[in-house]
């Protein structure tokens, strides 16, 4: 009985609990694929370069049971407060990891749309699952993508065949609720887009109380020859929540992906998200904003693969960091030896609210290919003093003005996000997370 | 309206102001010419509140209460307005917006209602005329990529909707053709009033062909060196401020 350390351990004696009835073929392969990966790999700890900011020892403080066996958890018979106005007609609800068909409809979706649970969809569409699911999330020494292949059984699965539109959002719910005890959830999500298929899809993460649980969701796209896909994630978990997350995606010829991550929940959250252009003439965005404050640490990792030639990608990640909290990024860029004429674009944006606030920005390139226009930039900043001098000079306080900038801060993500209800949504987290403490005590009396 | 008193101020440890004192009374307009570095445009900021002048020594005095221990937006909410020379830009905050939420800050001190965006659209609208702006400017952000005449009368649109007791207007005049010059002195004298004042600093006579002082003062050094009527100026405009500091010297001498 030698001394084994908890980081080798942890995922593997937490999927000790983990339920395996019925579920489907193509799920049980990728499950057991995952929990052999899952016993090799170690929690990294901040001696792994890809972790050197993000202390995950406070994760392992707590033990977590499975979502399916937790006491005590809440009910949620209604969601309508939370579904965007856009996606009333077509929305998934997931509650503590688990479909919940009732809280979900698809009326609003072209009929060949399939949608569904990942683990129950039609025997005719399982092999575009087999195709895709676990090919995309390319890990190497992660252990948290493996976790959740391991654990998982439901999650949304999109397929839009070729030359089907979709105009209207499609919103994935996921929400968490209180309990008796701190739990884990591991949703998954496969979008498979066929030839010039088009549609939005918007991940959403939230939580109905301030409880500790664990949230390690990984997400995985492919866009066929001329796809679109506008894909948004708001993770707005439980300020106590760990949320542990991967996107993958895969673009084939002609195709483009958008993606816009907004991250302003949990006390700590790593978003791992990747694009890899595997043909010429695609287009990626991959923008992000992050709102922390208090203790809150918010990790963003991103790699975009550009592979083949003529391809541009777009990337504007803005960091709002107040009190004690940190934000962490690293934008890896690769341009191959066979993506000439790639046009890359990277920007990375903080503002420093506080005295006390963290930021660790890292822009890496990498480049192979000589006929290439990339640039990148990184910048850590405070609110401009004259700015502020200019509001309160036409009677604003000292705080509606670091509101007021703050939001002018983020504005440019915001209004980059191609859904209005979401717009008006993180218009009005922004004024949240500028007021101070005593407001919003204030607003709840 | 403002009494002054021995004012001293200064910035990183350099000395600008160095014991003005002066009195505007409700209804006059006051000019303060100077050369370039002669404290002018410090006295305005410094009323206004900006933080990076300490005043030193002396006191002011507005409607009765000393302002020096007031934060900026306390005294732009009581009535005391600044025309930027050099209005910041501010990427991402549109200008009707700021507009509207800084009125709104200064109804709420006179415990009205605020406004909400319609009501406040057809507020604007005939202050819009008084400066002859389009009001797709009120759609853009704040003086962002504004050229220099718009600036300026975005600045005095500013005033216009907020109705300030005592304006100070830092060299409002700089870097305006003649055509903006009208349109901007136009607007001013429009918005001059018996209950209020104003303190226009300025380094040329040029705008007071437009606007007519009831008083000009010259600073020199940080100290007011001259103080007249309208006359000074067009004397300024013809010896230059040599003069002034020459009739010092020799008044030493």
């Amino acid at each position: 009985m030698g001394n084994i350390n908890k980081e080798q351990t942890f995922l593997s004696d937490i999927l000790a609990g983990r339920e395996s009835n019925n579920v489907p073929e193509y799920v049980s392969a990728v499950r057991n694929a995952g929990a052999v990966e899952v016993d090799k790999l170690p929690v990294p700890t901040q001696k792994h370069e890809e972790w050197k900011y993000t202390n995950l020892k406070p994760l392992l403080k707590n033990n977590y049971v499975s979502a399916q066996k937790v006491k005590g958890a809440g009910e949620v018979n209604d969601v309508s407060e939370h579904v965007f106005a856009e996606s009333g007609s077509q929305h998934l609800t997931f509650v503590n990891g688990v479909y919940r068909k009732d809280l979900s409809t698809i009326e609003g979706l072209p009929k060949d749309v399939v949608i569904g649970n990942i683990a129950d969809v039609d025997v005719t569409h399982q092999g575009h699952i087999a195709e895709h699911l676990g090919k995309h999330a390319q890990y190497e020494d992660d252990p948290f993508t493996p976790f959740n292949s391991a654990n998982f059984r439901d999650g949304a699965f999109i397929y839009i065949p070729k030359e089907t539109r979709v105009a209207n959002p499609v919103q994935l719910l996921f929400i968490t609720t209180d309990a008796d005890e701190a739990f884990f959830t591991t949703p998954r999500v496969l979008i498979v887009g066929e030839r010039h298929s088009e549609i939005t899809i918007v991940e959403d993460y939230i939580s109905l109380a301030d409880n500790v649980y664990f949230n390690c969701p990984v997400t995985e796209v492919a866009l066929a020859e001329g796809g679109k896909l506008t894909h948004v994630k708001l993770q707005r978990e439980s300020k106590s929540a760990f949320h542990i997350g991967r996107i993958a995606t895969s673009i084939k010829k002609d195709s483009e992906y958008h993606s816009y991550a907004v991250h302003l929940g949990s006390q700590l959250s790593r978003s791992d998200v990747k694009a890899v252009q595997l043909d010429e003439n695609t287009h990626c965005t991959l923008d992000g904003l992050v709102l922390v404050k208090g203790n809150q640490v918010s990790d963003t990792h991103s790699v975009m693969d550009h592979a083949m030639p003529n391809c541009t990608s777009h990337q504007l990640h803005k960091c709002i960091v107040d009190d004690k909290a940190e934000s962490i990024f690293n934008g890896k860029i690769f341009v191959r030896q066979d993506a000439q004429q790639t046009n890359a674009f990277q920007e990375n944006r903080n503002l420093l609210l506080s005295n006390n606030g963290t930021v660790n920005t890292k822009p890496q390139l990498e480049i192979w290919a000589d006929d290439v226009k990339c640039s990148h930039g990184a910048t850590i900043g405070q609110l401009n003093e004259d700015q502020v001098f200019y509001l309160k000079s036409r009677g604003l306080s000292d705080h509606k003005s670091r509101e007021i900038l703050s939001y002018g801060f983020a504005l440019d993500v915001i209004e980059s996000i191609p859904v209005e209800s979401i717009q008006k949504r993180l218009t009005v987290e922004v004024e949240k997370f500028t007021r101070s403490n005593a407001e919003v005590n204030n607003l709840v009396e | 309206m403002i009494i002054i008193k021995d004012l001293h101020a200064e910035v990183e440890g350099e000395k600008i102001l160095k014991g003005i004192n002066l009195e505007i009374k409700a209804g006059e307009i006051h000019a303060v010419m100077g050369p370039n570095g002669s404290g002018k445009s410090t006295l305005a900021k410094v009323i206004a509140g900006h933080p990076a002048y300490e005043v030193t020594k002396g006191e002011i005095i507005y409607e009765g209460e000393d302002i020096l221990e007031m934060d900026p937006d306390e005294r732009a909410r009581k009535g005391v307005f600044m025309a930027f020379q050099y209005p910041v830009e501010v990427p991402g905050v549109s200008n009707s917006m700021f507009m509207r939420e800084s009125y709104n800050a200064i109804l709420e001190e006179q415990g009205q209602d605020p406004l909400d965006p319609l009501e406040f659209e057809d507020y604007i609208l005939d202050k819009l005329k008084i400066v002859n702006l389009d009001s797709k400017l009120l759609d853009r952000n704040v003086n962002d990529g504004f050229s220099g005449g718009e600036k300026k009368r975005n600045e005095i649109l500013q005033m216009a909707i907020l109705n300030p007791k005592l304006a100070l207007l830092d060299e409002t005049d700089s870097g305006l053709d003649i055509d903006a010059l009208k349109i901007v002195s136009e607007g001013i004298n429009q918005l001059a009033s018996k209950d209020k004042a104003v303190l226009l600093v300025t380094h040329y006579q040029r705008i007071l062909n437009y606007i007519t002082p009831d008083f000009v003062h010259v600073l020199v050094d940080g100290k007011v060196e001259k103080s007249g009527g309208k006359e000074l100026a067009l004397e300024l405009e013809e010896h230059g401020y040599e003069w002034v500091r020459e009739a010092r010297v020799n008044g030493k001498a």
